[in-house]
């Protein structure tokens, strides 16, 4: 082996570990757990709306709204808009009173590559309700270190 | 103070909620962005907004940099009676925004 075939492979071998020092897609488990703790998360109510292609990371809009009655027996506590892939998971919370009637939230993210987003509910019951997007990213919002 | 544009569809009645759409200008920098001497450019997000409804505080929201530059929020709240709609928000420079919005319901 020369010395310029040693030195493709391991810039070959650093492309293949370059990705591991980037900031990964984070499983759901790991991405929920500082959230939820070991309670169980449900699938339901909560209604992401999201562009399945979206062109410019910087800028993703999206729109969330969470089913309930809103009364002080049973209402939304909080929403949670997260990120599998950013370097800080936690996008956007919202914390909302009994007062309030219909969550629907619509606002713009920024998002670091094609991942997918998750939309956490937490009702007065203590309950957890989720709702994923898979988003692809074109031009990703993240162009330096991360 | 910070340059903000706000919107406000008053509730026709007072079972139906108020829609409140908010601009604000910030760059919202993350911190991980270097400027052209290769410095850090140092953190700086709006954390927290608070709408506040005739005094009670009737929704919060925690941004992080994972919002877009000049954030874009739109959400509802219940407005059973004429009242003010007051919004403040603070960024991690210590800056803070306020508006307000009077909102009247007929009849």
């Amino acid at each position: 082996m020369n010395l310029r075939r040693r030195f493709l492979w391991a810039l070959g071998l650093g492309w293949g570990a370059t990705p591991a020092l980037f900031a990964q897609h984070v499983l759901q488990e790991q991405l929920l757990q500082p959230y939820v703790g070991v309670n169980a998360v449900q699938k339901g109510r909560v209604k992401l709306e999201i562009a399945r292609l979206a062109d410019n990371g910087f800028n993703v809009p999206l729109k969330v709204s969470v089913a309930s009655p809103m009364t002080a027996q049973d209402h939304v506590r909080r929403l949670l808009l997260l990120s599998n892939r950013n370097p800080r998971s936690l996008m956007a919370g919202f914390e909302f009173g009994p007062s309030s009637d219909q969550v629907l939230i619509s606002t713009r993210v920024r998002l670091g590559g094609s991942q997918t987003v998750y939309a956490l509910a937490q009702t007065s019951d203590g309950l957890w309700w989720l709702d994923t997007a898979e988003v692809e990213v074109t031009e990703s919002a993240c162009l330096d270190q991360t | 103070m910070m340059h903000s544009r706000l919107q406000i569809i008053p509730a026709k009645l007072p079972s139906q909620m108020t829609t409140v759409r908010l601009l604000i200008r910030h760059p919202m920098e993350t911190g991980f962005r270097f400027d052209v001497n290769g410095s850090p450019v140092t953190k700086n997000v709006i954390h927290t907004l608070t709408a506040q409804f005739d005094g009670k505080q009737v929704f919060q929201a925690t941004l992080g940099s994972g919002m877009s530059a000049d954030p874009f929020l739109e959400f509802q709240v219940r407005t059973p009676q004429s009242g003010e709609l007051i919004l403040q928000w603070q960024d991690d420079a210590g800056e803070t925004g306020k508006v307000k919005a009077l909102i009247s319901l007929p009849g």
